[in-house]
């Protein structure tokens, strides 16, 4: 039955055709500002960080492998903080897979109870803890660690390694949490379908389990390694913030391109070299989180044809 | 015609308990080899449930014991001694949903045997596949296939995977679990007709369904469950023709299920 105009103005209500238009204007205008501020985004960090090569005159080749970083005698070499964010990323990434998938498969496979109910919410407790946080208990118990076990070597006790292992308990709990969804999302009757081949416990997690989760998994890895790649502060307070020269070893005192581009801001005049130059650091930190992102897509898509 | 045949495995008041309910209750049933039984009856009756204890998966749910005797073999496999590991390589089971693992046609029926230590050489191994395959009737279907990914094949392609997957570790038992229900009609005829072609080579089988012509059709013998209760069994012809139990009689004629 359709309504009169009347009818609508009594009961304050819009004719309906102009109810959808109004939905469809304050949803698209979210829609619009997410885009706008998106590609505002890339394009101010790609535009800031190009002048660099295109009106400042530094190569871009020379930039990325050029191996010292200082700025005050006009040296722009990236590579000692590019190695040494690589290397932290690695490390901890190394240190953190095999803890985060041993207590995902105990969570999982061995004492859901204790794991779901007061394992994973422990962990999950870690991931509210501020950055600044965790570079304090690094300053002090990290280093001073490694001052102990290493000795000399090992200087002030800042260093890549230090880095590394900060970064690993950082992201630990969103590497366990991402793997226990990800071995609790592989349906009961693949385990079932393991032990009615006579296969043991140790079997199923590890040859149908982990082989069916193993999407999910990678996806679990990047995102870690995508939040060590981004992290600045807790970083920048165990490093040791040398950027002049490419590190030696693990143990050397290091920069990565976050902790460079924090500490090198406060020096920078705007419209400076150097103040691009830093910008130029943005631009490859943008380009490696897209590149994180687009391969965690490539992962879940090639995981959902694999499934049809 | 049971007489004739080897027995091969046989339960004796056989109980199912989860925590202090009793889902089964004392059941006595015996499986010859070259023989289909049936276990029929409405949902929750007990079948899947008696299903499972025959190859001790009851084990794998917490709070769950299984009692009596289970012989296999006149040797009691219902003892907490038995090595379920090894008891499965023998008696093999297939399960609703189609579990194909996440690798190769050819991998999912190697699996097993690799793990088991059964493979000696690649040839060995070649003819394993084809073999396994072929029994499941499979292979005319993938032969040229055999290392793309097994989520690639239908619903009822992957069904036959699994139970040639099951036939590679060479059981004289296999257990189906409503093997079907998730299936087209067509497929549905192409896996009765491999669970039928399996009997022939002597392997005793078990299928619970929910599906009284393929009872029917695929089985020798058939064993109605009840709330729990094993209520009557006998030759399928006679337990669908002439049935004693009044429960039997009801279930048949559709009056409940």
């Amino acid at each position: 039955m359709a309504k009169t105009k009347e009818e609508y103005k009594d009961k304050k209500m819009m004719p309906k055709g102009q109810l959808e238009s109004v939905g469809l204007g304050l949803t698209g205008a979210c829609v619009a500002v997410v885009a706008i501020v998106v590609v505002a985004l890339i394009f101010m960090v790609a535009q800031q960080g190009l002048t660099t090569f295109f009106a400042d005159g530094i190569g871009f080749g020379s930039f990325i492998t050029g191996q010292n970083w200082i700025p005050s005698d006009g040296r722009f070499g990236a590579l000692p903080l590019i190695v040494g964010s690589f290397s932290v990323t690695l490390l901890s990434t190394l240190f953190t897979l095999p803890i985060a998938l041993g207590s995902a498969i105990f969570v999982v496979e061995i004492q859901p109870g204790f794991g779901r109910k007061i394992f994973q919410p422990l962990v999950e407790l870690l991931v509210g803890i501020p950055s600044v946080v965790y570079g304090l208990i690094g300053l002090t118990v990290v280093n001073a660690a490694m001052r102990s076990i290493f000795g000399a070597a090992a200087g002030t006790g800042a260093g890549i390694l230090s880095g590394a292992i900060v970064l690993a308990v950082m992201i630990l709990p969103t590497v366990t949490t991402l793997s226990i969804d990800a071995l609790a999302a592989v349906p009961n009757a693949y385990r079932e379908g393991s032990y009615a081949l006579g296969c043991t416990r140790w079997q199923t997690v590890w040859h149908v389990v982990l082989k069916s989760a193993m999407p999910s998994l990678m996806t679990a890895v990047i995102m870690g390694m995508t939040r060590a790649f981004g992290e600045t502060l807790a970083v920048q307070m165990v490093i040791g913030g040398v950027e002049k020269s490419m590190p030696a070893g693990l143990l050397d005192p290091a920069a990565t391109l976050t902790t460079a581009l924090t500490s090198g801001l406060s020096n920078a005049t705007t419209g400076s070299v150097e103040y691009h130059a830093l910008w130029s650091l943005g631009l490859i930190l943008l380009a490696m989180s897209l590149f994180f992102i687009l391969i965690i897509h490539l992962i879940g898509s090639k995981g959902a044809a694999k499934h049809d | 015609m049971t007489n004739t045949r080897d027995i091969i495995l046989t339960t004796e008041d056989v109980t199912v308990t989860y925590g202090t309910h009793e889902a089964l209750h004392p059941t006595n049933l015996t499986f010859a080899a070259g023989e289909v039984t049936a276990l029929i009856g409405p949902s929750g009756c007990g079948k899947s449930t008696f299903l499972r204890c025959l190859n001790l998966m009851n084990r794998e749910i917490p709070h769950c014991a299984v009692g009596g005797h289970i012989n296999y073999h006149g040797h009691d496999i219902n003892t907490p001694k038995e090595n379920l590991y090894e008891l499965r390589k023998s008696i093999g089971m297939v399960f609703q949903q189609p579990t194909p693992f996440r690798k190769s046609i050819r991998e999912n029926i190697l699996f097993a045997p690799k793990r088991h230590g059964r493979i000696r050489s690649k040839e060995q191994a070649d003819e394993l596949v084809e073999t396994s395959l072929k029994q499941a009737a499979l292979w005319d279907e993938v032969k040229d296939k055999l290392d793309r990914s097994a989520y690639a094949l239908s619903g009822g392609q992957q069904q036959r995977l699994c139970i040639a997957r099951t036939l590679a570790m060479k059981p004289d038992v296999i257990l189906y679990d409503e093997p079907c229900s998730a299936l087209d009609p067509l497929s549905t005829m192409s896996v009765e007709e491999t669970i039928r072609d399996i009997a022939s080579t002597g392997i005793c089988e078990a299928i619970v369904t929910h599906n009284m012509e393929q009872a029917t059709r695929v089985s020798d013998r058939t064993a109605f469950f009840y709330v729990g209760d094993m209520v009557e069994t006998g030759p399928t012809k006679q337990i669908f023709s002439n049935p004693k139990d009044q429960k039997l009689v009801d279930y048949l004629t559709g009056r409940f299920g």
